[in-house]
């Protein structure tokens, strides 16, 4: 893409980093690229967090009879796993700290639209979040991250009011983060950007947003039913008074569904813009892959039911939503068709970042399919509430949508550091996670399909050999989260410095200096080209 | 445990008034936005200079007139504002937008898009309502006979009054009127006031009635369950209800004390118009939640 | 590691669909893999390869694999649904069990009145529905082998079909988290040969039958006191409905409704009475939510279904 606006400077000059260093001028920023970096700050604590849990709950299941820990205390682990991953990590992830930084840059904007609320929701989330990590640590919930009622509104000992309350108010930084991408991707975009030439990490930001500002509020009603039911001690959903506990689960997987699309879509992006750029060609069949990530965003409102197939919810409704199911994962494999198809007649390097974006293919495709097993009525029926989901839904979330932000993580590194990853750590780590995770993962399919159930602190003696290959796998995993956190950390002190566009890739983020200027561009640039423009051999003028 | 109340020549009578409140109140924002100003009798001025007056009058008369309009060639809104170069209004664009035009448009698109979230949030408490009144009409029913209809009426005049009144000072500003529109946002401030005290009698009596859904709850026999679900129902949507127009009242609040320090200008005027659509749907969230606490059910056996 | 047994033939069709998926799982993976791998090597950026002109038309490959992919998901999709409609038809004659499930034990209760905690005797070649429901939270009633599962919810009753042909000893897990001992809700179903199953029923405190107990509980609680079991079958004192022959039978409502008096519609009557109003009756019956348990509620309501009409006979001299 062409551009008016400042092209290469090797060295960083003045740029947002150095502008101003006091703390205040970080607490107090409205400038996006640092919201963005107090939101990885924040973000990879709340990964660690999680990830010990995990780790403490792996460790349990070595033996038959839990190894560590208690019933009780095992199941506050998993609520707080679960709690903590899926509100204050997936769900926010790429959005708040990718997407904050780099959405204004490759629309050629100078900030998002609303600076102000952007930080106004990294302090809802710092709060949200405070909130939920007293109620774990002072003692923790013992629900699980779903809160089925009646179990955690009259049965459940433990903090539930304080982490729904916790869970409210970071629902409320996804609202205001998706209306602030909404409003910018439609108001801000440079002369020439049009719709059809925007990124495609910009469709999937756009179909993100809108899924973060239409469900959102339904969960934090769901919460606010659960909090008045607690606090007040009165039943909403209590069969004594005439009230329906399934009611709950409807409005709460109204949320929670298109919530794991919150999570996937932007990593679909990133591996968009992470392969295009390593294959030094033009993404196949842009329009199709731009649409099926709206489409996904549209149809993931209508398959919330496949969550309750054997709740007790009708079967003529079991059976449309089954079929639901089964259409919102087209869209998906179409992605991973074009995806092969871009990689085709490229010109291929195997840079961390791209192979994080292969890996991202293959462990979504083997978490999609596995999808289908659980979409299938009959199928779902044996595999519901067994390690079969939990090993499906971590594929996506954790396989695919970890493998994508750690790739883009060290796709944007440069321009957001203005330093460059060691390349063969990068590479070594990506190779470690996906093996890793394989081995963590791949044996809970076969666990589920045994019949072992999730949430069991303890199981039947068969499953033990199956556990302990899964415990050694997360250990590897382990190390391989580890490994970034350090020679990312290195980089920033001792890491070559980038140039503004150490990957010739095409987009108006790689027209400006690594790492940027507080405004980002010097003036606005005016966009010419169609979206990835590699020109291929034939079509070059020179070489 | 009263009984259910037949409708009344007052309670009807008292049911028109929102109807009345509103017309009056889209009257009175028309006239406002027509910039037809009151007749002072003429100073003695020379035939030129008034004719001059004149042309003025009629000339920002036709340009208010094709802004209401949104004329192509007005450019929208904001189109008369659109290049200007005054600097009082260059100050309030931020540095990321093209100009008041693009800034004002972007602001009220977002605030548009957060009144979406709004619905979507109280969509789902009247899902659980629609639930469990197709699940047990008569509980429901009954119990909705409980409610306090002369509270819910005035209070619907209130807010439809409020956000009248709001609408003719955003008319007034468009002319660069601050002085109205104070007066105009203190008027809100002190009716919305007025409604939330209203509706705190309301819950005290309420729960003096023992109408809190638990135990000793008042209504008893066949439908005591259903009868506290809608009660639930009820104390959750007038309890966020009442947060929102807390939040509202604090914001029409800020918004009269810059008009107070003639902050707004004829071509800035953006917080106002955010405002005020934010202050419009805590009424309509109103206006959905009378009928159904006060109105469905109400007559009937 | 064993593979997991089926114990039924519902069972074997459900592995059958859930091998076509795996294969289908297979074919798909191997084809995104293997070309994954075959271009990384073929087109990385130093193969030196002639690359040739690109593709244009793009468009017709995408309409075909789309299609491909939605005429294939609607296949499996047809192939589940039909499975698990058919899990949930109600069959005729069936051995009912009820089942009802606390935090953290399952309390099985049988026809003959036999109870057992944590286990389930069924016989073979014979369709066994469980009547489930919960004392408390929300649980599961799992068993793997059967590869069926039913949440059981508070305040209702939910229909679980089994109908095993291998006699055996399986898992039973609870798979909906239900508290602290969540893990410890496990049991074991057992089926049995029918000449088998015959010996075990006697010898395992079968009592006078759950309808039996359920009599003297129906006087115990003081229902006679209303629902006199006199030769009209109505009420003592006060008018209540007659429960003659009332199981199956359409009951009208106040609300001008009419139901079927079935488990459920017994079940909640005695609960929660206010719900549903026989019509013409006052609402008088006070509720035994809290009262009556519901291992005694299962015996009442199977007292209630035993009482067939009276016919009202002619004076006899």
């Amino acid at each position: 893409m062409s551009a008016s606006g400042l092209v290469g400077l090797d060295a960083a000059h003045d740029n947002y980093l150095t502008e101003e260093k006091t703390i205040w001028s970080w607490l107090l920023t409205t400038d996006h690229k640092r919201i963005a970096l107090l939101y990885f700050a924040s973000i990879t604590a709340f990964f660690f967090l999680g990830g010990a849990a995990a780790a403490l709950m792996r460790l349990n299941l070595l033996t038959p009879n839990g190894l560590i820990v208690d019933h009780e205390t095992y199941n506050r682990l998993f609520t707080m796993h679960g709690v903590i991953m899926v509100w204050f990590f997936l769900v926010p992830a790429i959005p708040v700290t990718l997407g904050n930084f780099v959405t204004p840059l490759m629309i050629g904007a100078r900030d998002l639209a609303f600076p102000r609320i952007n930080l106004m929701s990294w302090y809802l989330f710092m709060t949200g979040g405070l909130f939920a990590l007293v109620g774990l640590f002072a003692g923790g919930v013992d629900t699980g991250w779903t809160f089925y009622t009646p179990l955690s509104t009259q049965y459940a000992k433990g903090y539930v009011t304080l982490v729904c309350c916790g869970i409210i108010l970071s629902g409320y930084l996804s609202i205001a983060t998706g209306l602030n991408f909404i409003v910018t991707i439609h108001k801000l975009r440079a002369p020439g950007m049009t719709w059809y030439r925007l990124p495609l990490f910009l469709w999937s930001l756009y179909a993100t947003s809108v899924i973060y500002v239409l469900a959102t509020p339904v969960l934090a009603m769901a919460m606010v039913l659960i909090l008045f039911e607690r606090i007040f001690r009165v039943g909403v959903f209590d069969p004594a008074l005439g009230g329906d506990p399934l009611l709950f689960q409807h409005l709460f997987w109204f949320y929670s569904h298109p919530a794991v699309y919150i999570m996937i879509l932007p990593g679909f992006g990133v591996v968009s813009e992470v392969i295009t750029a390593f294959s030094r060609k033009s993404i196949f069949g842009y329009k199709f892959i731009a649409w099926s990530s709206v489409s996904i965003a549209v149809i993931s409102f209508f398959v919330w039911g496949h969550h309750m197939f054997v709740a007790g919810t009708s079967l003529y409704s079991s059976v449309v939503f089954s079929l639901l199911s089964f259409i919102v994962a087209v869209p998906s494999a179409i992605k991973v068709f074009n995806w092969l198809g871009t990689l085709h007649k490229g010109f291929i390097h195997f840079n961390a970042p791209m192979l994080y974006a292969l890996g991202f293919i293959g462990l979504f495709t083997m978490g999609g399919l596995t999808g289908l097993f659980v979409a299938s009525l009959g199928a779902d029926v044996h595999l519901h509430d067994t390690y079969f989901v939990v090993a499906h839904f971590h594929y996506i979330m954790v396989g695919a949508m970890v493998s994508a932000f750690f790739g883009g993580l060290h796709y944007w590194w440069p321009k957001i550091t203005g330093r460059m990853y060691p390349e063969v750590w990068g590479q070594i780590a990506a190779v470690m996670i996906f093996f890793g995770f394989n081995l963590t993962f791949f044996p809970q399919f076969i666990l589920g399909y045994e019949g072992m159930p999730r949430r069991y602190g303890s199981y039947a003696p068969e499953y033990q050999v199956l556990n302990v290959l899964s415990s050694c796998g997360s250990t590897i995993l382990a190390v391989a989260y580890l490994l970034p956190l350090t020679y990312l950390t290195w980089s920033l002190f001792r890491g070559v410095r980038a140039p503004a566009n150490p990957w010739a890739a095409t987009g108006l983020e790689w027209q400006t200096q690594s790492p940027p200027r507080t405004e980002n561009f010097s003036s606005t640039p005016v966009v010419t080209d169609p979206p990835y423009y590699y020109p291929r051999p034939e079509e070059r003028q020179h070489v | 445990m009263s009984s259910a109340r037949p409708a009344t020549r007052r309670s009807r009578f008292l049911a028109l008034l929102p109807g009345l409140g509103l017309f009056t109140g889209f009257l009175v924002a028309w006239l406002s936005s027509t910039g037809r100003e009151r007749e002072t009798p003429p100073m003695h001025v020379g035939r030129t200079e008034a004719r001059r007056r004149q042309q003025l009058r009629t000339q920002r008369r036709s340009s208010v007139l094709r802004l209401r309009r949104g004329e192509p060639g007005s450019g929208g809104y904001y189109g008369a504002w659109a290049g200007s170069t005054d600097p009082q209004i260059v100050r309030h664009i931020e540095f990321q937008y093209e100009g008041m035009q693009h800034q004002a448009e972007t602001a009220l698109s977002g605030m548009w898009l957060f009144l979406t979230t709004e619905v979507v949030f109280f969509g789902g408490l009247f899902l659980l309502y629609m639930v469990y009144r197709l699940k047990h009409l008569d509980g429901i029913a009954e119990a909705s006979r409980h409610t306090e209809l002369w509270i819910g009426t005035v209070n619907t005049v209130l807010l439809l009054t409020s956000s009248a009144v709001f609408s003719y000072g955003l008319g007034r500003i468009k002319e660069g009127d601050n002085r109205r529109l104070f007066w105009a946002s203190a008027v809100t401030v002190g009716l919305g006031l007025a409604f939330l005290l209203l509706k705190f009698y309301e819950w005290w009596d309420d729960l003096q009635k023992n109408l809190f859904p638990g135990p000793g709850f008042a209504i008893t026999g066949p439908h005591s369950g259903s009868a506290q679900l809608f009660w639930s129902f009820y104390f959750i949507g007038t309890g966020l209800h009442a947060i929102h127009m807390i939040i509202g009242i604090g914001l029409v609040a800020w918004v009269a004390w810059s008009a107070r320090r003639q902050r707004y200008l004829a071509g800035w005027f953006t917080p106002v118009e955010v405002v005020g659509l934010y202050w419009s749907f805590v009424d309509m969230v109103w206006l959905v939640l009378f009928p159904t606490i006060y109105l469905v059910d109400r007559v009937g056996s | 590691m064993t593979l997991l047994p089926a114990a039924s033939a519902y069972a074997r069709e459900v592995d059958w669909l859930l091998v076509s998926l795996l294969g289908i799982s297979l074919l798909v993976l191997a084809l995104v893999l293997g070309l994954m791998a075959v271009y990384v090597v073929r087109y990385r950026y130093d193969s030196g390869l002639d690359r040739g002109a690109l593709a244009t038309k793009t468009w017709r490959i995408e309409v075909a694999w789309t299609a491909a992919t939605l005429l294939g998901f609607f296949g499996l999709f047809i192939w589940g649904a039909n499975l698990f409609i058919r899990m949930y038809q109600p069959k005729s004659d069936p051995l009912t069990i009820n089942v009802i499930a606390k935090q953290w034990m399952w309390k099985i209760e049988y026809p003959g009145g036999q109870r057992e905690i944590n286990a389930l005797h069924i016989p073979t070649g014979r369709d066994v529905q469980l009547l489930l429901t919960s004392e408390d939270v929300i649980h599961d009633f799992g068993v793997p082998a059967f590869r069926v599962k039913r949440d059981v919810l508070p305040g209702r009753y939910e229909a679980l079909w089994l109908r095993s042909d291998r006699p055996g000893t399986y898992h039973l897990f609870c798979d909906q988290f239900c508290g602290t001992d969540h893990a410890s809700m496990v049991g074991t179903v057992t089926v049995m040969s029918g000449p088998d199953y015959q010996k075990w029923m006697e010898s395992n405190g079968a009592s006078a039958g759950l309808a039996v107990e359920g009599h003297t509980l129906f006087i115990k609680y003081g229902c006679s006191g209303c629902h006199q079991n006199g030769l009209s079958g109505g009420g003592g004192t006060v008018r209540a409905p007659s429960l003659n022959g009332l199981y199956n039978s359409p009951v009208p409502l106040s609300d001008g409704s009419t139901v079927i008096a079935d488990d459920r519609y017994i079940h909640d009557s005695i609960l929660y009475p206010q719900q549903q109003i026989v019509a013409s009756y006052a609402p008088l019956m006070p509720s035994f939510d809290g009262v009556i348990g519901e291992e005694d509620m299962v015996k009442i309501v199977a007292y209630i279904k035993s009482l067939a009409p009276r016919v009202v006979q002619a004076s006899a001299p």
